[in-house]
Formats: C-alpha cells, structure tokens, sequence
C-alpha cells in the first residue's frame, strides 16, 4: 500500500456514508432517510473489527516471518515528521532487522537482532556519530530482553492498539465502521481517545517529545483502522488522531509488505566493523543519544 | 606525459635472489629464534625527536604517499619464495578464527581495532626533504629487539627521487592527527629495505610504477627507545609475522588520508581470502587510498584478542584493488637483518 493511500485511510473512513439500513421493507416511496439499526450495525461491525484484529494479531504473536512497514507520523501541522521503519522478522525467536529513515536527517538507528543473541546492534545515523568510531554499536539486547512479543517491531503496533482500546474512557462508547472499496480491500475501524493512544507510547516506541501528554486534549478522539485484502487477510493496522491545533494529525502503524524475502536477511556486522558498548556504560550511552536529539 | 610511458614500459626483467641460509619450515617450532639469513640495504636515519617532532609541529598535514597503479600483468611470474616461518604475535599463537570476521569488506569502514590491533597499528610520519611530508601506515611486529616496525618500502624510500625518508616517526593507535597518542610518539633510527626494492622500483613524478623491486615493497623500522628505556613492543605489543604460510581471513588495516577518506582514523578491508598471488603480489577488493600504504595484511586474525599475523602491507591500489607484496625469503632476511631474530 503506498504513503498515500495508507493516510488515506482515515480520511476515507470520516467519508463513509452510512447508509447499512435500505432493506426491501417499503412497498412505496416516501419522503425522508433511511434510518439504519444502529445499535446492531455497531454490534456487527465490532464483531468483524474484533475478528479480524484478533485474526491479525494472532499472527503476528505466533512467531510468524514478518515483512513490513513501520511508522510514526505527523501530517497536516506546521511542523511534519516522518519515521519509517523498514522491519524484517524471521523465526522464533526472531531475527530481527530494523531499518529506519527519517524526516530529522542523521537521526536514525538501524538495528540488527539475531535471534536468541543476547545484543543487538545498531547502526547509528550520522547525528550521533560521535558517539561510536565504528559503523555499528554492540549493545545489550532490547529487543531480545524479555518473552514479551510487544517489544518486538510490528508486534508492538498491535500491542500499543490493544491496550489503547482496553483502556477505554468508562464514558464514551466506542464508534465502529467499515468500509469496502471496489477492489475488494477494506478497513474496519473503532474510535477511542487520543489520550489512550498517547498513554501507549512507550509500547509503540514514539519518538520522544514528538506528543506531550500534557498537550492532549481529553476529548480528543482517535481511530484505529485495519485493512484487509480483498480475501480478508491483514494488510494494515493505523493508529491515528488529530493532535489540535495546528500539530496536524498523528499516524502510527504497520503496513505488511508481503512474504519475508531471505535476501532481505543480511548477515551480522562484520566484527571489524563492531562497536562494543560495556554493560556499565549502557545507560550513559543511551543518555547520550537522547542529548544528541534534544540538541 | 613521455617519462610516465617510459616508466610504465620498463621491462620486468628477471630478478635474481641470492639467498645464504635456510629457511626454517613450518613444522620447526615458531618463536623468533629464526636463522639469520641475507642481507638487504640498512641506512642510518635522523632519529633526533625534538627535530622530528618540531618538524612535525609545522608540517602535519593529510599529504599522503602517492597511489600506485598495479604493474602490468601477464610478465614472468616473480615470487618472494615462501619459508614456512612464522613469529607469533606477543599475545600467544592464533588458535582460531572468527568466520564472522571473514566476510569480504572492500570500502574502508572504520577498524573497530579490537585488543592488540588497537596498539600495534599505527600512522608513520615521514618526509624525503624540508618540503615534502607524508603519511603512511605501520605496525609494530613482534621481534628479539622489541623495537621493529614493519611497513611498505616506498613509505621509507623514494623510487622517484632515489633518496631515503627522514623525520620517520611512528604513532600506535594514531587519532584525528596526532591529536590522540595513546601509545607515544615512537622515532625510527634506521630502515631495512630490500635490496630489490632500492635498485628495481621505479616511479615517476605521478605515482605510476614500474620494476621488478615494487615485488618486495615492505620494509622494516628499528625504533630508538622511549625516554624512560621502554622499547615500543614492550608498550604496545607486537602483532605475529608470517614469511609466507597458510591464509586464513586476510585483513588489511590502514589510514587513507586522500579523498574521500581523511586520515583521522583506522579503516579496513577484508576477505575470506585474497587471490592468488598475482607475480608476487597478494590481491585484495579495496577502496582505500593514498596514506594507507605501509598498513598491515594480517592472516589468522582474532578478532576477540585482536592478534595476527603480517603477511604483507599495503602497497600499490587504483580500480578499487590493493596489492600487496608477499613477504617470503627476502622479507625473512631482512627481518633478521633488522634483528627480528636471535
């Protein structure tokens, strides 16, 4: 799916008539709408909204080989930001390649995780150069850190969408929709706030600084959409929410590119090319990182 | 323009190696105490540190060592003949190989220097005359002198202007410049050519190389002590030295100080294994430029322990290849010359 169409998505959504309800009742014309039942359309959709992210989400769980696009957006503001992270994982427990590009020129870090390794290593962009005289940095793995699949790329997409609809208001209920293209594909979606999706920031790994908590409007609404093929099968999941103001509209998501391709799998850094950071300088070198980006 | 056809047209005529001695094979238990064999061409150098380094103070640039063309090929195949001898680096002999080390580098990426590799290598400083300052690259090898410093032959003598360097000095570990010396700054008292290399490598103005002597570019440094007395392998350690043996990985290490590289660090090449010796040339895919002549090419690198063992230096480059001259009998007489053996 491309950049465009992929933030298309929510804008297709706000212009979705629904208009479920014409059945073959009226035996003549009459003047007016057609009022649908609301009550069960929405219970409907929930249940295709819960099917298919459920579906999805147990794919992505079960150690599957993933290819995809990961990314974190504002568009539509004053000031615009673009991550995307090219993601590879392969196996159980994942290998993982991460490579990212980004809107902040230098600040990127490409990572490479060979599953079961007890490191990672990281290809630092040209901002923080200063702080590895080689390509690559070894560190302590992340991403191989715990059992929990939400730390993995992709996977914490679905987790971060998870948590942000369990975590509900107790007061506004949730809207779904859905809508289904011509081609066959479409895209299920459910509201919630925008504060439950900032709340999961950690999880879906949001730049720092990019959406201050304390900014966030409680009323604020947010969606979360997933696409699926024109045979049901997922193509896309899409957090997003208009920030207020003139911050634009935040778009976090994964965009599956299909089966993983084995050349895609590049082999480790050559250790001549290694970096490697001591366990007790971890945390002083994370530290640095986030100084180089607050500059 | 006439004089570099010349020189590229001059005939690689046959070179004849008078050897005395024997060399000592492989199965001969390894250690430096290796025979003593012929002789090449040894010149007394001003070793004076505070002219050195003063000199230095005013001329340290990223002026580099001229890039090479290879010779032509299809001439009578040459071979520094190999002995089988071996010296193990200070560290203990190579027991293994990382196979993730040999995977093929050929653009110069920063050398991560791991243990011994981070000490032993460095930039060597010289100058042919007031006016003409350069860079290389060396290495400190393990020898009985403690004091030897191996490098390519073109970095210490001028195949052009015919004339030995002077105002050598050598820095492990060399950072930004000079700007980092954790190891010292270490000056040369003499240097160790081949015979080959003084009277059958020629170059002209350009760089373009022709002869027979550019078969055995490498040449030894013998070290004046520190001011407290230390000799420069006791500080910084000395890599393994191999007179033409088995390969396993070959890593070539250096500091390309021209475009695009700057000089300021250690960068690398390297290969499962390098082509077969091309006349007496090993060959291996490489971007490096000029500054990185006179760099290592280790064999059985560990990468963990970061000891190997010098199979050549850089020599020659253009075409993203590097040469390097094999070092074999001639190389083994010259290192004992030097006082690399007893």
């Amino acid at each position: 799916m491309s950049r465009s169409r992929r933030r298309a998505i929510v804008g297709c959504i706000a212009l979705s008539a629904v208009v479920l309800g014409a059945s073959g009742c009226a035996t003549r014309e009459v003047d007016g709408e057609a009022h649908a039942d609301t009550a069960a359309r929405q219970t409907f959709l929930e249940s295709v909204f819960d099917e298919r992210f459920t579906a999805a989400s147990d794919q992505f769980t079960a150690g599957s080989d993933v290819a995809g696009l990961e990314y974190v957006s504002t568009v539509g503001g004053s000031d615009e930001f673009d991550l995307t992270r090219d993601i590879v994982l392969v196996g159980d427990p994942a290998t993982v390649v991460v490579r990212e590009s980004s809107s902040r020129e230098g600040d990127t870090i490409d990572v490479y995780h060979e599953g079961g390794s007890d490191t990672d290593f990281l290809l630092l962009g040209s901002l923080f150069s200063e702080l590895s005289p080689t390509l690559w940095t070894e560190v302590p793995t992340v991403i191989g850190a715990s059992d929990d699949p939400c730390a993995l790329p992709a996977q914490r997409v679905f987790c971060g969408a998870t948590a942000a609809l369990e975590a509900g208001d107790g007061e506004t209920a949730a809207i779904y929709d859905l809508t289904t293209e011509d081609d066959g594909t479409s895209r299920a979606s459910v509201t919630t706030s925008l504060a439950n999706i900032v709340a999961q920031s950690e999880v879906l790994a949001l730049p720092a600084g990019l959406v201050d908590p304390d900014d966030v409007d409680e009323g604020a609404t947010a969606t979360i959409t997933i696409e699926s093929d024109a045979e049901g099968g997922f193509s896309a999941l899409e957090l997003s929410a208009a920030l207020g103001g003139d911050a634009g509209r935040l778009l976090v998501g994964f965009t599956s590119t299909g089966a993983v391709d084995p050349d895609e799998i590049p082999e480790a850094p050559s250790p001549f090319d290694v970096t490697t950071i001591a366990e007790a300088d971890v945390d002083t070198f994370y530290e640095e990182i986030q100084r180089l980006r607050d500059e | 323009m006439l004089a570099a056809m010349l020189l590229t047209a001059a005939g690689l005529t046959a070179c004849t190696v008078t050897v005395d001695g024997e060399a000592v094979p492989a199965d001969r238990p390894p250690g430096i105490n290796v025979d003593i064999l012929a002789a090449g061409e040894s010149v007394d150098i001003d070793s004076d540190p505070g002219a050195t380094n003063e000199f230095w103070d005013d001329n340290a640039s990223n002026a580099s060592a001229p890039e090479y063309e290879p010779p032509p090929e299809g001439e009578e195949a040459l071979t520094d003949n190999p002995t089988g001898v071996f010296v193990d680096p200070t560290t203990g002999p190579v027991e293994a190989v990382d196979p993730e080390s040999l995977q093929d580098s050929s653009a110069g990426n920063p050398f991560a220097a791991p243990g011994l590799s981070g000490q032993v290598h460095g930039r060597l400083y010289g100058a042919f005359d007031d006016r003409t300052a350069y860079v290389c690259s060396a290495t400190v090898v393990t020898s009985a002198g403690k004091n030897m410093v191996a490098t390519a032959a073109h970095c210490v003598y001028d195949a052009f202007g015919k004339r030995y360097a002077q105002k050598l000095q050598f820095v492990p570990a060399d950072r930004n410049q000079m700007e980092e010396t954790p190891y010292g700054i270490w000056y040369a008292n003499k240097i160790f050519a081949p015979t080959q290399f003084i009277e059958q490598a020629e170059a002209d103005a350009t760089g373009r190389t022709a002869g027979n002597g550019w078969y055995y570019d490498f040449a030894f440094l013998s070290m004046d002590p520190g001011e407290d007395g230390q000799q420069i392998q006791d500080v910084t350690g000395g890599q393994g030295i191999s007179f033409g043996g088995e390969l396993d990985g070959v890593l070539s290490i250096g500091y390309p100080a021209a475009p695009p590289f700057d000089g300021l660090s250690q960068r690398y090449c390297s290969a499962s294994n390098v082509a077969d010796r091309y006349t007496n040339d090993y060959v291996l895919n490489c971007d490096m430029t000029g500054g990185c002549s006179g760099g290592a090419w280790l064999t059985k690198f560990d990468s963990t322990t970061g000891a190997g063992y010098l199979i050549g230096s850089n020599s020659r480059g253009g075409g993203g290849q590097m040469l390097s001259a094999a070092l074999g009998e001639v190389a083994l007489a010259l290192y004992n010359q030097a006082g690399g053996g007893a």
